[in-house]
């Protein structure tokens, strides 16, 4: 069975969403809010259903909808051209990848997103983004499995994508332990269905505060769980000297104190830090990057959850 | 008219949407690229002007062209970020112009050929870097078969160094090489040269398996010698060549009304067929392309030395044959017309004639020979005649004009034992004009010595000539 024949049971939304990635050199936790103020300048501020900082490959993640995906996609290069006015001296050069989707109404399945979107009390500090990739055999009958699985899950869509990531599973919340606890009971649930998976988080970026949005910790037992963080330093130029400005709050990996482990790859520093949410590692991070301002490049940061065997 | 006109309405919204597709195309590439453009690591070429005083380069160009076809469609009333209503259209008719039409297909079709020239070079370039790993970074890939980037570097600066030997008076240079699936037509021997009317660029290619030896980068010489000869179409060309086409063909009648006979009734350039075109004043295409092959021969020559001459008769399919006998044998008699250097020209002649021995002893049974041999090989000299006395007379010869920096075959500043001495050694040379490098390496491996591959691509890639 083919994939147009499967997704012929599927019902989606009517309107396409845009998500936009933004990669920058150099980029500041300053810089985030004037590339806000710039996409504002494009799209209606009522328009974007969620702007973050992202972990890991990219630096943001803007996400808008519109009914044409022609025209979103032209909104996703003007935003482009608008982000690269801001750049003009103030940060590195900046480019931009799109995903275009719709999102998949499947039956008894609550369409919670575009509707919470409007609501801005309410929005959640954090979004994961989960590739799904499919063996063409398994995509016949997921619709039915997703339906089941998916429909007491609020704050979870599912969104059809067109590159080889078949569906994109996007997940709000205000907990990231909570996220990667549905993630991991989704792996678990559909073992063997899905063939391969990509995850990305963000963290919304409260522009009238100027700062990321606060995530709730994970309590158990009165106690804050920490989330672990390695993050990957590239260096402006290859130097033996090891980054100088590291704030106290930036751990010894593996208990070993005054060491900082150079890689030989193409990231050249690797530095770990826990904190309780994803805006206080998103934060530490910026902090790290201007500190040290004459000397990196960019950082990509891989959060860990530590899972018991 | 109205009706016609109306019907040509039903096509533009198509038009549209390709155009709304390739132009988003383009502004996501080109953002990208320049993202990953270095100047340490000049893997992708800058095609972006760094000030206003530049010239425009390539994105410069092609980004005027959006705007131009933007504001076009925009007339017409289809918006970018409007609404996909196409009913307004017919309101708009009498703001509709079929010249302004067929302007706007011709425009896109030049904006789709380079969104996929620079898509192809952008992942032959950074197909490397797609790796993935676990940090999903950057890594270059240090392997040497399908990532390394230095193959196309090292093609780039090579044509930027005939690029600036030469004056283009209508078209400038991409700034880019990409390399081509293999094309197994008859001509081509390596590089593949194509103007692009409205954008007053040109593009050379190459073909893929032309980058694992870099004495093929030395037939980019004959490509930049179309360019200096190349309108931005057919119809707009240097007058000189006009005339010296006139002139050739000509000279080539008188030459085939004496020796026509019965046998020639198949030659692409018999007595009756020129005669023909002659007649009712058309352009034969075989026989003007031939000549412009011919005189970007001549120009390859001065700018690249006479290996790249060698290069087209070592690389020359048996196929192809016949029209490297005029091209060769023109471009030996004006050699010889000039009194260039006999130590040279014979080793040149003497391949040429063995080698057309031998094809004349082992006519391959799939290639069918319509070319009388000795006929050709006459006509050859005759056009290597003609070159002498059409521009020598001419006090400011206009071929001369074209060239900027002369090869110097001499090797007057530099000791070429020394360049030899230094490319077999593996020691880089980047303080010497690139051209020489190219010129030395081919000659090394005609004398079968192995010049050091890494240090050669490094001299030219690292070159501060």
């Amino acid at each position: 069975m083919d994939f147009e024949s499967n997704t012929k049971t599927l019902k989606f939304d009517e309107r396409y969403g845009a998500i936009v990635w933004i990669t920058a050199k150099s980029l500041f936790k300053k810089n985030i809010g004037d590339i806000y103020e710039a996409i504002t300048q494009v799209l209606e501020a009522s328009e974007i259903s969620f702007y973050g900082c992202c972990f890991g490959r990219y630096d943001l993640v803007l996400e808008f909808a519109h009914k044409s995906p022609r025209v979103a996609s032209r909104y996703a290069c003007e935003i482009q051209d608008a982000i690269l006015k801001v750049s003009n001296g103030s940060f590195g050069p900046c480019c931009c990848s799109l995903t275009l989707y719709r999102k998949v109404h499947l039956p008894m399945f609550r369409p919670s997103y575009f509707k919470k979107s409007t609501n801005k009390g309410k929005r959640n500090a954090l979004r994961a983004y989960v590739f799904l990739k499919f063996g063409p055999k398994n995509l016949e009958g997921s619709s039915n499995l997703f339906s089941t699985y998916l429909r007491d899950k609020a704050g979870v869509d599912l969104l059809w994508n067109t590159s080889t990531y078949n569906f994109i599973l996007a997940i709000d919340g205000k907990c990231l332990h909570r996220i990667f606890s549905t993630i991991f009971e989704f792996k678990r649930q559909f073992r063997g269905v899905v063939y391969e998976t990509s995850t990305f988080f963000a963290v919304r970026w409260d522009n009238a505060r100027n700062t990321f949005s606060q995530d709730e910790p994970e309590i158990i037992k009165g106690v804050k769980k920490l989330i672990p963080a390695i993050v990957y330093v590239k260096l402006k130029q290859f130097s033996d000297l090891p980054l100088v400005n590291i704030p106290d709050d930036w751990l010894p990996m593996f208990g070993m104190k005054n060491f900082q482990f150079r890689r030989p790859g193409w990231l050249d520093e690797c530095l770990f830090t826990k904190k309780r949410s994803a805006a206080e590692i998103k934060s530490a991070v910026y902090r790290l990057r201007k500190l040290n301002k004459n000397f990196i490049s960019s950082t990509s940061t891989i959060l860990l959850f530590p899972v018991a065997s | 008219m109205k009706d016609k006109i109306l019907e040509l309405w039903s096509s533009i919204p198509i038009l549209w949407r390709k155009y709304c597709g390739i132009s988003d195309e383009y502004t996501m590439l080109k953002n990208k690229w320049l993202f990953l453009v270095d100047e340490l690591q000049p893997v992708l070429p800058n095609l972006k002007k760094k000030t206003v005083n530049q010239k425009d380069l390539a994105f410069d160009q092609l980004d005027s062209l959006v705007e131009r076809l933007d504001a076009w469609f925009m007339n017409v009333g289809l918006h970018r970020k409007g609404s996909e209503d196409y009913k307004r259209a017919p309101e708009l008719l009498d703001r509709f112009d079929l010249d302004e039409f067929y302007r706007v297909h011709l425009e896109f079709y030049d904006l789709c050929t380079y969104v996929g020239l620079l898509k192809y070079l952008f992942f032959q370039r950074t197909v490397s870097l797609e790796i993935p790993q676990l940090e999903a970074a950057e890594p270059r890939s240090p392997e040497r078969t399908i990532g390394n980037e230095m193959f196309y570097v090292t093609a780039d600066k090579m044509a930027k160094k005939y690029a600036q030997c030469i004056r283009a008076p209508y078209i400038s240079w991409d700034q880019f090489i990409t390399f081509i699936p293999a094309i197994a037509e008859d001509f081509f021997y390596g590089a593949f040269f194509r103007p692009t009317p409205g954008l007053k660029l040109f593009h050379v290619s190459m073909s893929e398996e032309q980058k694992y030896f870099l004495g093929s980068y030395l037939t980019l010489a004959h490509e930049f010698g179309h360019a200096a000869i190349a309108g931005s179409s057919r119809s707009i060309i240097p007058r000189w060549l006009k005339y010296f086409h006139d002139f050739c063909f000509h000279n080539t009648i008188r030459f085939q009304k004496k020796n026509y006979s019965s046998k020639c009734r198949d030659c692409e350039i018999a007595f009756p067929r020129l005669l023909r075109a002659r007649t009712k004043r058309v352009t034969l295409p075989f026989f003007y392309d031939m000549l412009e092959n011919f005189v970007a021969d001549i120009i390859a020559f001065r700018i690249g030395g006479i290996n790249t001459a060698q290069v087209l008769l070592d690389f020359a399919p048996v196929v192809a044959i016949d029209e490297c006998i005029i091209r060769m044998y023109g471009l030996l008699s004006y050699l010889y017309s000039k009194k260039f250097d006999s130590k040279i020209i014979f080793p040149l002649l003497n391949k040429l004639e063995a080698l057309l021995q031998s094809t004349r002893l082992n006519k391959p049974k799939s290639v069918k020979f319509t070319t009388c041999f000795d006929c050709w090989q006459n006509i050859g000299k005759l056009w290597g005649r003609c070159v002498r006395v059409f521009f020598e007379r001419d006090v400011r010869d206009p071929l001369a004009q074209t060239i900027l920096r002369e090869f110097d075959h001499r090797f007057k500043k530099v000791d070429k034992t020394q360049v030899e001495q230094a490319l077999i050694e593996g020691r880089p040379v980047t303080d010497i004009d690139p051209r020489l490098i190219l010129h030395v390496y081919y000659d090394l491996f005609s004398e079968n010595i192995r010049p050091n591959y890494s240090a050669t691509l490094y001299s030219i890639v690292y070159n501060k000539h």
